[in-house]
């Protein structure tokens, strides 16, 4: 056995998970978004292009430029409060860096919808701030609505989404050498000249990573702005998820998920690229 | 805690967790169904295979979360001794998307219009009336109900109304018996007025307040039903099914929902006096579900069993109790009207649900403009 067979071999198990549930799931998706469907609501399959043609409906810009600007809030949000906490854990966590990373993942064990709910106990009308409010004598009646807004579904994304920041920043933090930060400080360069021609190109990779860890999934997120948002934070994952699950047409929510896959793809072909430029990065 | 949560979160209506379901298993189930070749209406059989009511097996039970007393289902464990698997669903697409999956279910639970759709196509089994001794408690009108020619194929479960609740002591005003009253109320209380997440009964409900067919196919009514509800969509609170939840903690202080929904608010309100309910001149929604036993079923004889079990007038009177929505059995209209008694805005007779507007989930082309309809709505 040639260690090319070998490892052609040790491929095969993978290959075959994505086969199965990546790559039929998908062909079956692509079906239904070409098809029809019967009395009791199974998919017919056919021919009818005219699916991808509501698509373009321009009923629909407001939900995407939505989700589109829910995404890139989410994502600059992360980054802002996601950075300072990777760059305190790279660089001054000390023997307790592994435990901090696992108390920010720790979240991650419970359920996701049950952590967006966590924020609905807290923020909601009858909800641990408004009751703070109300004990320290704000206006509490009525109670301030923060639950049913654009703020309360980004506020739960960025929870969501945060570690996907912190993790990748943190990789890129504890593989540069702390040794350049030093040597920006003897240059007598400020902490502020030092970060920015010194630590944020040598994290950039990890930034651009995180970006796209975040951003891609929030694009499609639809249970925060369920339970969080209100009349005016529909999504386009809210649009997708009404054609499966809430009497909708499911042909033009397969059809709509085609399309929006192509347009991540194209986000992600383009981060791809960008990450194997060998222009960027300090080292 | 976590339990609490969810109980406090959901109800039967709910779609939330569907969502979630559909992450998941609702989209493996929708999947499994693409796969079974070429699904197809077939007129229902003239003679239905009639199963013989005795136990043959442990029942899979599958209906929407805290909809039938577990009391009464433990003591038909007891009587019986077999055992009730619970499994929840949260909206009917998502009950249908199993179903239509092959998930072997004894025993569901399907509203009227989706029950036609399920006899249509012959994806049920027949219930022979002579094996339920307790067929005699079931209301003549549902000896031949729209939705099932000869009850073949079904036995009549609850019975609702969709109308308006409202807490009086934020909400002083006096209310017209119309469904313009959430139009004038609207800007008064912008973010407390909640509409339910449900295309059916929100396009419906303006339709009917336009004075149109409440499942009209006609753009221009529907347009027109649109452009309404786009006046006041900046004052709803929320377009949300979990109208328990949102009545509970003081969210919503108007809520468009169903008659059975309320009644669990205000028997579980610390001031239940302060609720009210009211249904609307121009046409009040109205509907029942049922108990049926699909195709699939493996132990379709303690199915049987099950549904006459619950037609035995305790047990109904019992259920009803429970669950605050009429069953639709002699004994169970009795014992909500007593339940009622003291609420006479929530009273509901069985005259009302005959003669209701019947809500029928829209289909084929017809679905496609209702849906698109609806996402004006919730897109705009």
């Amino acid at each position: 056995m040639t260690s090319n067979r070998l490892w052609r071999l040790l491929l095969t198990p993978g290959a075959l998970w994505l086969l199965l549930l990546f790559v039929a799931p998908f062909g079956v998706v692509v079906a239904v978004s070409l098809g029809t469907t019967d009395i009791l609501g199974r998919p017919v399959f056919g021919w009818f292009p005219e699916n991808y043609q509501q698509v373009l409906d321009p009923l629909f810009v407001p939900v995407l430029l939505r989700s589109a600007a829910f995404a890139v809030g989410t994502t600059l949000l992360c980054l802002v409060t996601g950075y300072p906490v990777a760059y305190m854990i790279a660089r001054f966590g000390g023997r307790y860096r592994n435990l901090l990373i696992v108390l920010i993942i720790l979240p991650w064990f419970a359920d996701y919808l049950v952590r967006i709910y966590a924020w609905f106990v807290i923020l909601g009308n009858e909800g641990v701030v408004n009751g703070l409010l109300h004990a320290i004598g704000l206006p509490g009646n009525p109670p301030i609505s923060f639950v049913n807004t654009p703020f309360a579904v980004v506020g739960g994304l960025v929870y969501d989404y945060l570690p996907f920041m912190i993790l990748p920043i943190y990789a890129a933090l504890e593989r540069m050498d702390p040794s350049l930060i030093e040597a920006g400080k003897d240059l007598y360069g400020t902490p502020l000249q030092t970060f920015s021609h010194v630590t944020w190109p040598a994290t950039i990779q990890g930034v651009i990573a995180g970006c796209v860890l975040v951003g891609l999934p929030t694009v499609g997120d639809f249970a925060t702005a369920q339970i969080l948002g209100g009349p005016n934070t529909y999504m386009i994952g809210n649009l997708i998820n009404d054609q499966f699950t809430n009497g909708g047409y499911p042909p033009f929510g397969a059809a709509l998920t085609i399309v929006l896959m192509a347009m991540l793809f194209l986000v992600m072909i383009f981060y791809l690229r960008s990450a194997s430029s060998p222009s960027q990065g300090a080292a | 805690m976590a339990s609490d949560i969810w109980k406090a979160a959901f109800n039967r209506r709910d779609f939330l967790r569907g969502s979630a379901a559909l992450g998941l298993g609702g989209a493996a189930a929708y999947l499994a169904a693409c796969g079974t070749g070429t699904p197809t209406a077939v007129a229902p059989v003239a003679t239905p295979h009639y199963p013989k009511a005795q136990i043959d097996g442990d029942l899979e039970f599958f209906n929407w979360n805290q909809y039938l007393d577990p009391v009464t289902i433990k003591k038909f464990e007891k009587n019986y001794g077999v055992k009730v698997k619970q499994t929840n669903f949260d909206n009917m697409q998502s009950m249908m998307a199993k179903l239509n999956a092959g998930i072997p279910y004894d025993i569901t639970f399907p509203t009227m219009d989706f029950v036609d759709q399920l006899v249509k196509a012959n994806a049920l089994i027949g219930i022979d009336h002579s094996q339920l001794q307790n067929w005699n408690e079931v209301p003549s009108y549902f000896n031949n109900p729209w939705y099932d020619p000869h009850a073949f194929y079904s036995v009549p479960y609850a019975l609702w109304t969709t109308g308006l609740a409202w807490r009086t002591d934020h909400v002083p005003d006096t209310l017209a018996g119309s469904w313009n009253d959430i139009w004038t109320l609207a800007p008064k209380y912008s973010g407390k007025l909640f509409l339910l997440d449900d295309f059916q009964e929100t396009l419906g409900m303006s339709l009917l307040r336009n004075h149109k067919d409440v499942n009209s196919g006609s753009r221009s009514d529907l347009d027109a039903a649109v452009s309404e509800i786009l006046k006041i969509k900046s004052h709803v609170g929320k377009f949300s099914t979990d109208d328990i939840t949102n009545m509970n903690n003081n969210s919503a202080w108007i809520h468009h929902t169903w008659s059975g929904d309320i009644y669990q608010v205000i028997s579980g309100a610390t001031h239940p006096e302060i609720w009210r309910y009211e249904t609307a001149s121009e046409g009040v929604p109205t509907g029942n579900d049922t108990f049926v036993i699909p195709k699939a079923a493996k132990h379709p004889g303690t199915a049987l069993k099950f549904i006459d079990f619950m037609l035995a007038p305790e047990n109904a009177r019992a259920n009803v109790n429970y669950f605050g929505y009429p069953q639709v059995t002699t004994s169970g209209i009795d014992e909500y009207q007593k339940l009622v008694a003291q609420l006479p805005f929530l009273s509901l007779t069985l005259d009302t649900a005959i003669h209701g507007l019947r809500e029928i989930v829209p289909t084929g082309s017809k679905l496609q403009l209702w849906d698109s309809e609806w996402t004006k709505v919730k897109a705009g």
